[in-house]
């Protein structure tokens, strides 16, 4: 997964995960929603750590929430993963806000997604 | 009596016929060497693999006694590697199989089949074998341009790499001529070798210094992007080439070890006949797994990741463990023997780097192979990784089948 376009990003690619597991309702369903509760924790500790402005922690967390958001599909929230990693390095305060903020909006996209294919 | 193998003895086939017993197939080599001369009959196991292995044939048709046998040699010949290249395949069966036929196409096991006994309508096996051919040729001849294109380019970034590296030597050659040259350089007088010494302390050395390390970081860098620039190359052929073999070769080789069942209740010839009335009910092959006691390690910090990748190898029948970190990664072998580990790049504490570092040290975990899963931008540390021993590298998140042909490239199995 290249996510790298943001353009040819979706919120949720269903691809993803079939090509993983198969078409297990069950267990896909599973793994998003232990997803969106890894995101929920992962984000608020993201933001603590900026409040702290603790770039390495925030680059680390990023980047471990980075690799369950590829692995579900969430490719638009693996983008701004990595632009959150990208501007941590940076120790780039007003991007890394910006993009923290917009990475709360992609997985509220990404739970009404999950949502409304349950 | 003798086999009829030797009638077909072409030593490069473009068609091969797959069988166990040749006189029954009398008819069927007929009209197929009618169609084509490159053609050659085998019922030998060893003599099947030498063959594919060597002349790669367009088309294989495959006529054992039963399809269950047919699609068990298929498997077990696409599991030894010979089918990876792009061909056709065709299943011949007996009218009473021809819903098992059907639904290996279906499955596609196989590109097509044929009912051979009895053998009412030989044009139709002429029509599928000339179409098979047309497709198999096209096939191959985008591969072989694609592979002849990639390893074009390979040729000149090898040559590129080995340019940079010998101007590098040059121009460091260059560099040293012009500091001994300057070494030996004295003045008419005292204060003129002064003043000589002091340009050079001053700024000549400097400056050969400065030009030293440019030099050589921008060469260090140009070989860099050249090498990665070889690996995408490499990746891509690869990946065209993947592609280009059949999807029948894929499924076949997923079947790898497991035994083909017929738990086919054998139609009479009036069921047949309703068979192709009402589809749904109808046997089909079985694929019963052995049980596979293979023991695969998986360290990774992430714990979706982690057990996606469990599940993925567990319901392939392997017997999984999956761990956090590096450290407990390197207590668990320190007490037990795995066959395979997966393991992520980056985690806290201990990255994939140095636990496979640590790993290596450990008494009989020197070859253990190791599968790096990592993200397709970290190639440098990937490279770095690698001299330690990696088996394979997974881009995150990957598919199943690629992550089992990992699994099956090590040689992991039951």
């Amino acid at each position: 997964m290249d996510v790298s376009n943001l353009d040819n990003l979706q919120v949720l690619n269903e691809q993803v995960m079939l090509e993983l597991l198969g078409d297990d309702t069950t267990e896909i369903n599973s793994f998003r929603q232990q997803f969106l509760q890894q995101a929920k924790s992962s984000l608020q500790k993201i933001a603590a750590l900026y409040r702290e402005q603790q770039f390495k922690q925030i680059k680390d967390e990023a980047h471990y929430l980075k690799t369950s958001a590829k692995a579900i599909g969430a490719e638009r929230c693996a983008y701004y993963l990595q632009q959150i990693e990208d501007a941590s390095l940076a120790l780039d305060k007003v991007q890394c806000k910006q993009h923290i903020q917009t990475l709360s909006e992609e997985i509220k996209g990404v739970f009404r997604a999950c949502s409304s294919q349950t | 009596m003798a086999r009829k193998e030797v009638e077909h003895v072409e030593r490069h086939p473009k068609v091969v016929l797959l069988c166990d017993d040749v006189e029954e197939l009398g008819g069927v080599t007929e009209v197929i060497s009618s169609q084509i001369t490159a053609f050659r009959t085998l019922s030998n196991y060893d003599s099947m693999q030498e063959v594919l292995l060597e002349a790669a044939p367009l088309v294989i048709i495959i006529a054992m006694s039963s399809v269950s046998r047919s699609v068990e040699l298929y498997s077990k010949l696409a599991k030894q590697g010979v089918l990876d290249y792009p061909h056709e395949n065709i299943l011949l069966c007996e009218n009473k199989e021809s819903g098992v036929g059907f639904r290996c196409c279906m499955k596609s096991i196989f590109r097509d089949y044929f009912i051979y006994k009895p053998m009412y309508e030989n044009y139709r096996l002429r029509m599928i074998l000339h179409n098979a051919l047309i497709r198999s040729k096209e096939a191959s001849e985008v591969t072989n341009i694609s592979e002849e294109h990639f390893g074009r380019i390979d040729d000149e970034l090898k040559q590129l790499i080995d340019d940079a590296a010998e101007y590098h030597k040059t121009a460091e050659q260059t560099l040293k001529d012009a500091r001994d040259n300057l070494d030996q350089t004295e003045g008419i007088n005292e204060v003129q070798t002064a003043l000589i010494q002091e340009l050079k302390k001053q700024h000549i050395t400097p400056l050969l210094d400065k030009l030293e390390t440019q030099l050589s970081d921008s060469v260090a860098e140009l070989t860099s992007r050249l090498k990665n620039k070889q690996i995408s190359v490499a990746e891509l052929s690869a990946l065209l080439t993947e592609r280009s073999i059949p999807n029948t070769s894929h499924h076949a080789s997923q079947l790898k070890e497991a035994r083909v069942v017929t738990a086919v209740k054998q139609p009479s010839y009036e069921e047949s006949y309703e068979d192709q009335l009402e589809p749904s009910p109808a046997p089909e092959p079985e694929v019963e797994s052995r049980p596979k006691t293979s023991k695969i390690m998986v360290v990774e910090d992430n714990e979706i990741y982690r057990e996606m990748i469990s599940k993925i190898l567990r319901d392939e029948g392997h017997n999984v463990e999956s761990v956090s970190s590096g450290l407990t990664a390197i207590k668990m072998l320190r007490k037990q023997k795995y066959d395979l580990i997966f393991m992520d790049l980056f985690m806290p504490e201990l990255d994939g780097y140095n636990t496979t570092k640590n790993i290596r040290n450990i008494p009989n975990c020197k070859s253990i192979p190791i599968i790096a899963l990592t993200s397709n931008k970290n190639k440098d540390l990937i490279r770095k990784w690698a001299s330690l021993g990696l088996a394979a590298y997974i881009a995150k998140p990957s598919t199943k089948q690629s992550i089992l042909k990992a699994v099956e490239k090590c040689n992991v199995h039951s």
